[in-house]
């Protein structure tokens, strides 16, 4: 990884990595969504 | 690679009359960690319902030490502990004047922190650290957290000082990484604080003291909620300068981006302060249109963070990459897991993946009324600040106490330090996903131990509060734990060389812009972002205001 | 500046998330009028006794409104007035509360109902009552010493 154009390809953990931590904001935040509408 | 400038630089030492400025700050956040500690673990036994407070303690003076304490005094002094030694290890040794700024700032806060401590101990401010008004605490009080206030303005002045000093011997140049992100993150501090300032001396002081009989109650709030939601930033940033600056020469990697890590301190400079409203979402007084205004700005503020993961990730990744790691995630295992500095804090890291998550959901507008001044609520910075926040700076504390005073970490305190925050991850999982969970029932926070009547509802909240206390507990352990680590580096540990990790940008980066560091532009952009926030509703708030209240002390 | 391909997904997808949050909070609010509890009413906290509906504490049946029942309440150290509330299920209720000393909270727990009572101004929550039970009203701001004694039932019956 000595050349800066070659960086692009190797982090393939970090998108995958950060993908889980979407995946996890956005569910946690549609079972909120979901009790808040389901109480009255 | 590293050249013989870059060797040189590692063992660059800060100045010891600057290191003992430094340490006389962290000395007293872990004598706060101590006492705040203690009264934390008073209240979740309390509120188990199975432990009662002795000779006529009350449960609300406990709360009251323990935000403070914890809240205030812990964090403050440890930052500015912390950003002192971070300015002078990057700019370079403060000058004589400068460091007796400094010192002067360090025993005003102090002199504020004993005398609003003796009056919380008399049980004469039982307020919180929220202040609470209209109930109304001893005039020394808000004086003494007045004077907490303004010295950490003068010892932020030291740092600032030393700043500019270095821009004017560096024209041109952008300044050292680390003093970028100290000097941003006391811009938020001093703009932010600048109203909590005058809700104590123009509100409050006259108040208590009888000059004026009655205080405006929602204006009050206001001011302090324009200084409570950039105060968590102001906990947070020194994390993140160690997560960007400090963790990649841990592990021996390189700085991901330079130019997106200041990025990312700006937008949080820009961000963090004119969002208040979204601690006052169920309040009356303030347009539904007002808050969700200040609601669309926190979210603003999520995205540096969304920054930050992508960066500590990819750090991470090109590191253990190098050293082998092969797959979607076998660079993960070749980290050094075995070395505290790294560990403690990245355990920190991970707390804040469900922190972060739960502050979205806290700040949505309407939705706020599900959590809102539920328990739920002090599971989530128990989770930012209890966990994030202190377990970033107890990794930071095990190379920075023994950089100052010249000794070593020992392999044995390595693996104690490790051990300590997995005790401390535990702990926290116990108690803050049972308040996360009995939040949602409905349980609410700051409160005593109660039946409510023998209401089924809180009948099935006990479960979970006896789930807090053992938390707590375990908590409590880890405590005692650290505070035996840092002992042992201020007193005990074998003398010795220590390095103060500073990264490096990887070689092919590109030069960072110079724009990121115009405060002409930053500043006006974030002085006008919080007058468009704020303005109209504070207008209206003072134009309207009904009647005032007088002071009452009802504990 | 560059920025890496995968972190401008990154970036794209995270944006986007929160647009998403908040365009589904704004447009329930400002569209189907679910806001939060933002009342602009004022009135002097020390003759709420004497200040209508204040004057009459409890369950009142109302016509041609939006709502069939207000339900008046006032707050103090450490007090609800009325200390029981009862409404049939499926109403629409329009809860009108003030405190006539220091903040109080005033949380339905269970429920969405959870306002900041603070002197000086009048706090409304209009909502449909479509589940029986008893919910705990509490306070859940800081008060004093009683804080937590400050209680009363939100009684939804058949």
């Amino acid at each position: 990884m000595s050349k800066k154009k070659e960086k692009d390809s190797d982090l393939k953990g970090t998108l995958y990595s950060v993908g889980f931590v979407g995946a996890f904001i956005l569910v946690t935040w549609f079972l909120a969504f979901y009790l808040f509408i389901d109480r009255f | 690679m590293t050249t013989i400038k870059e060797k040189a630089q590692d063992f660059v030492r800060v100045d010891r009359r600057d290191g003992k400025l430094a340490l006389a700050h962290i000395y007293v956040a872990f004598i706060a960690l101590f006492i705040g500690g203690l009264c934390g673990l008073l209240q979740v036994l309390v509120r188990s319902g199975q432990f009662t407070l002795p000779w006529g303690i009350g449960y609300y003076q406990v709360l009251t030490i323990h935000g403070v304490l914890l809240g205030l005094i812990l964090t403050t002094y440890f930052i500015l502990g912390f950003q002192i030694a971070a300015i002078s290890r990057t700019s370079g040794t403060l000058t004589d004047k400068q460091r007796l700024v400094g010192w002067i700032g360090f025993w005003v806060m102090t002199a504020g922190t004993v005398a609003a401590s003796i009056m919380v101990l008399l049980n004469e401010a039982s307020v919180l650290y929220t202040f609470y008004a209209p109930l109304q605490a001893h005039w020394i009080f808000y004086v003494g957290m007045a004077l907490v206030v303004v010295g950490s303005w003068i010892v932020a002045i030291a740092q600032i000082m030393k700043y500019v000093e270095w821009r004017k011997a560096n024209p041109g140049q952008p300044s050292p990484l680390l003093s970028f992100m100290v000097i941003v993150n006391l811009a938020m501090w001093i703009i932010c604080s600048l109203g909590v300032a005058v809700e104590v001396v123009f509100q409050l002081i006259p108040w208590s003291l009888g000059w004026v009989d009655k205080v405006d109650v929602l204006l009050s709030r206001t001011l302090f909620w324009y200084f409570g939601h950039p105060l968590v930033y102001f906990w947070l940033l020194p994390a993140y300068m160690v997560w960007y600056v400090i963790i990649p020469k841990i592990i021996g990697g390189k700085i991901f981006s330079d130019a997106l890590a200041r990025l990312s301190f700006m937008l949080f400079l820009l961000f963090s302060i004119p969002v208040g409203f979204h601690h006052q979402l169920t309040e009356p007084g303030i347009d539904s249109f007002w808050k969700f205004l200040q609601v669309v700005l926190t979210m603003m503020v999520v995205i540096p963070s969304l920054l930050t993961a992508f960066s500590m990730f990819a750090t991470f990744e090109l590191r253990g990459r190098q050293l082998g790691g092969r797959g979607l995630f076998g660079w993960f295992k070749k980290l050094p897991w075995n070395d505290a500095r790294f560990t403690v804090p990245f355990i920190g890291m991970a707390a804040f993946i469900p922190a972060g998550a739960g502050g979205i959901i806290n700040a949505s507008h309407q939705m706020n009324a599900l959590i809102h001044n539920t328990i739920w609520v002090t599971g989530h910075f128990h989770l930012t600040l209890a966990t994030t926040v202190v377990l970033t700076f107890f990794g930071a504390a095990y190379w920075l106490i023994p950089h100052l005073t010249g000794r070593v970490l020992t392999k044995q305190m390595n693996k104690l330090a490790i051990i300590q925050a997995i005790v401390w991850a535990f702990g926290m999982s116990i108690m803050s996903g049972a308040m996360h969970v009995v939040g949602l029932m409905g349980a609410p926070r700051r409160s005593d131990f109660s039946t409510y009547g023998g209401a089924q509802q809180a009948t099935e909240w006990i479960p979970y509060q006896i789930a807090q206390a053992v938390g707590g507990t375990i908590l409590f352990i880890g405590i005692i734990l650290v505070l035996y680590i840092v002992a042992n580096l201020l007193w005990f540990a074998p003398k010795g060389e220590t390095e103060f990790p500073v990264g490096e940008v990887s070689e092919n980066a590109e030069k960072t812009p110079m724009w990121l560091e115009n405060w002409k532009i930053w500043l006006t952009i974030c002085i006008a972002l919080i007058l468009f926030a704020y303005t109209v509703p504070v207008f209206e708030m003072i134009q309207n205001a009904p009647p005032g209240s007088k002071g009452y002390k009802f504990w | 500046m560059h920025i890496h391909k995968y972190e401008k997904w990154w970036l794209t997808f995270g944006i986007s998330s929160l647009v998403l949050f908040l365009t589904i909070v704004g447009f329930s609010a400002f569209h189907y009028g679910s806001h939060p509890p933002s009342g602009k009413i004022y009135i002097d906290p020390e003759r709420v006794d004497e200040i209508a509906p204040f004057n009459k504490p409890g369950v009142h049946k109302v016509e041609g409104e939006e709502w069939d029942y207000e339900v008046v309440l006032v707050a103090s150290a450490f007090y609800y007035n009325p200390p029981e509330i009862e409404v049939p299920i499926g109403s629409t209720i329009k809860f009108i509360a003030t405190t006539k000393d220091v903040v109080h909270g005033f949380q339905v727990a269970g429920t969405n109902i959870n306002m900041i009572l603070e002197p000086g101004y009048v706090s409304e929550y209009v909502t449909t009552v479509d589940k029986p039970g008893e919910f705990l009203i509490l306070c859940n701001e800081y008060c004093g010493v009683g804080h937590t004694t400050m209680t009363s039932m939100l009684k939804v019956v058949e």
